[in-house]
């Protein structure tokens, strides 16, 4: 029995996912979360330091950590990479100009070593927004395609407002860590 | 009896003393052995001294061309450098005998010398370092696939961001303005997202509902604006006066400003000097119904609960303070040219003129 084995039943028995939500500051990180979670989403302040929700998805508990994305909270970000099963990247659609800020941050992440084996789900939230740019626009100027050969990824449009696409999203994360982590038999 | 005991003593000094010559023999033999077997260039002190002389030596040539007594020309530069080079290969050879101190010593002198090459070079011919550089990134991408490889990370960027960009510059907004006053009603707002970007010197007012409002390098500003459904992001601003209604307000990078707020959510502020808030104070007609719409009727009492990210300490933050009562003002739209009825035409203007006045005397 390898090591891999053992934890890998470890982590079956737990059936626990650990998710980071991460992304530049009014992407809608805590407004994703608290929907997902059906609380109330008309009064969120932007985030200094960080929530953590636990929640059932299709009989896995999720760690949601909501990590705030000031600029003087990103340093902060690298303490959160352990043990992440997978990350949720928020995007605000609407918010064309930091668009560049955004792929940039989201470059920086991706290069760290503890995160590497994280899946990684891009949301391209405020679909809602009249004048948001599409998801498909967005991986443009993401230019993902360097890290698409060694990591699993994939984006989606979203309202956090409407709730349109986060059990999509949600959905896939949650499904393609299972594949890797989880035994189905 | 005592003969033969002094000859005895005679023979046993004698072997004493031959044996005493032997010994010191072999020693000066094997002295002369050893300075024979041993590496003069292993020598510190010899090596110091070879070093001082040769770094001094090169260290007037340095001066000399540095003070222009000799002539500057690419051969002296070349020599001097090589010999430059020659010492720090000695040098380099020599650390492994030479104590710790004497090599780093020995190391600095080097460095030094070398940076006064550099420096003398770049004065000498300042444009053939970048041709140089130049010249080898042409080189190593002809021959060498691998090399390219940061070239294209480099050059494709422009275009890829360049198109999915266009949207920003034809999106809904106000850019590029100075000196203006704008009043947009609300049939003129598209009701989604609204930028206002790179402004001097203006008032703006946006009398209806957006649902995202991005605030962009503005300067001298005056900014009235109904709720905002979303968001407000403000970033680079300086010397402002806003009074916006929203559910979250992020400020960033802004100097010197005021702030009338009612916000359903703690505003905040980062990297922030100077910022006053006071209670969101304005007036246009349809806004108390705009704002019922938005959930923002009523005052939240939120608008000083201001989060400081640049101050996570007990002690209230120095960046930002409540704008005294007594300096608050209330804000009433103008009057406006041409979409408005006209009808009191005069009056407006007077009214219009007597709250500039009176605008421009608070500020003072």
């Amino acid at each position: 029995m390898g090591l891999l084995t053992i934890i890998k039943k470890v982590k079956a028995k737990e059936r626990e996912i650990r998710l980071l939500m991460v992304g530049l500051d009014n992407a809608g990180k805590t407004t994703i979360v608290k929907r997902m979670n059906g609380e109330d989403i008309s009064s969120i302040s932007p985030t200094l330091g960080f929530n953590i929700k636990s929640m059932s998805f299709k009989g896995f508990t999720l760690n949601v950590w909501d990590v705030g994305g000031q600029k003087t909270l990103r340093s902060y970000w690298r303490n959160y990479y352990e043990r992440t099963d997978g990350m949720i990247w928020v995007i605000d659609s609407a918010d064309i100009r930091r668009l560049e800020d955004c792929r940039d941050e989201l470059h920086k992440l991706l290069v760290e070593e503890k995160l590497a084996g994280a899946s990684l789900l891009i949301l391209a939230n405020k679909q809602d927004i009249s004048g948001a740019l599409s998801p498909s626009e967005i991986e443009k100027v993401l230019q993902m395609e360097k890290f698409s050969s060694s990591r699993h990824w994939r984006i989606l449009g979203c309202s956090a407002v409407t709730g349109d696409g986060l059990l999509d999203g949600f959905d896939w994360v949650v499904s393609d860590i299972a594949s890797r982590i989880y035994l189905f038999d | 009896m005592t003969e033969s005991t002094q000859t005895k003593a005679e023979v046993v000094s004698k072997r004493l003393a031959a044996n005493e010559e032997t010994r010191k023999a072999e020693i000066e033999k094997r002295r002369e052995e050893s300075s024979v077997n041993a590496d003069p260039r292993e020598s510190v002190a010899g090596f110091l001294a070879e070093f001082k002389l040769r770094a001094g030596e090169l260290s007037t040539r340095i001066s000399a061309l540095c003070e222009q007594r000799a002539e500057t020309t690419e051969a002296t530069l070349d020599s001097i450098a090589s010999d430059v080079q020659s010492l720090e290969r000695q040098v380099a050879d020599a650390t492994y005998f030479l104590p710790a101190y004497d090599a780093r010593a020995s190391n600095g002198t080097v460095a030094a010398l070398r940076e006064r090459m550099a420096g003398l070079r770049s004065k000498q011919a300042p444009r053939k370092k970048f041709a140089f550089s130049k010249d080898r990134k042409k080189a190593a991408a002809a021959p060498d696939a691998s090399s390219e490889v940061p070239k294209p990370e480099l050059a494709p960027p422009a275009p890829k961001i360049g198109s999915p960009r266009a949207p920003a510059s034809t999106g809904p907004g106000i850019r590029h303005r100075k000196g203006e006053k704008i009043v947009v009603d609300a049939c003129d707002l598209p009701g989604g997202e609204y930028v206002l970007e790179d402004l001097e010197d203006v008032e703006i007012w946006l009398c209806g509902p957006v649902r995202a409002l991005f605030i962009h390098r503005v300067k001298d500003c005056k900014i009235y604006t109904g709720p905002v459904l979303g968001s407000a992001l403000i970033e680079t601003a300086e010397k402002c006066t806003m009074a916006i209604a929203s559910q979250q307000i992020r400020v960033h990078s802004a100097h010197d400003i005021c702030l009338y707020l009612r916000v359903r959510s703690n505003p905040i502020v980062e990297h922030c000097t100077g910022v006053l808030v006071a209670p969101y104070a304005v007036a246009y007609p349809g806004l108390p119904e705009q704002l019922a719409v938005a959930d923002l009727a009523s005052e939240t009492n939120l608008w000083d609960k201001v989060n400081d990210f640049g101050w996570l300490r007990a002690v209230a933050s120095p960046n930002w303070g409540v704008l005294p009562e007594a300096g608050r003002l209330e804000f009433q739209v103008p009057a406006a040219d041409g979409s408005r009825p006209k009808a009191p035409s005069v009056a407006a203007q007077a009214r219009e003129k007597e709250e500039e006045d009176a605008e421009s005397e608070d500020e003072i």
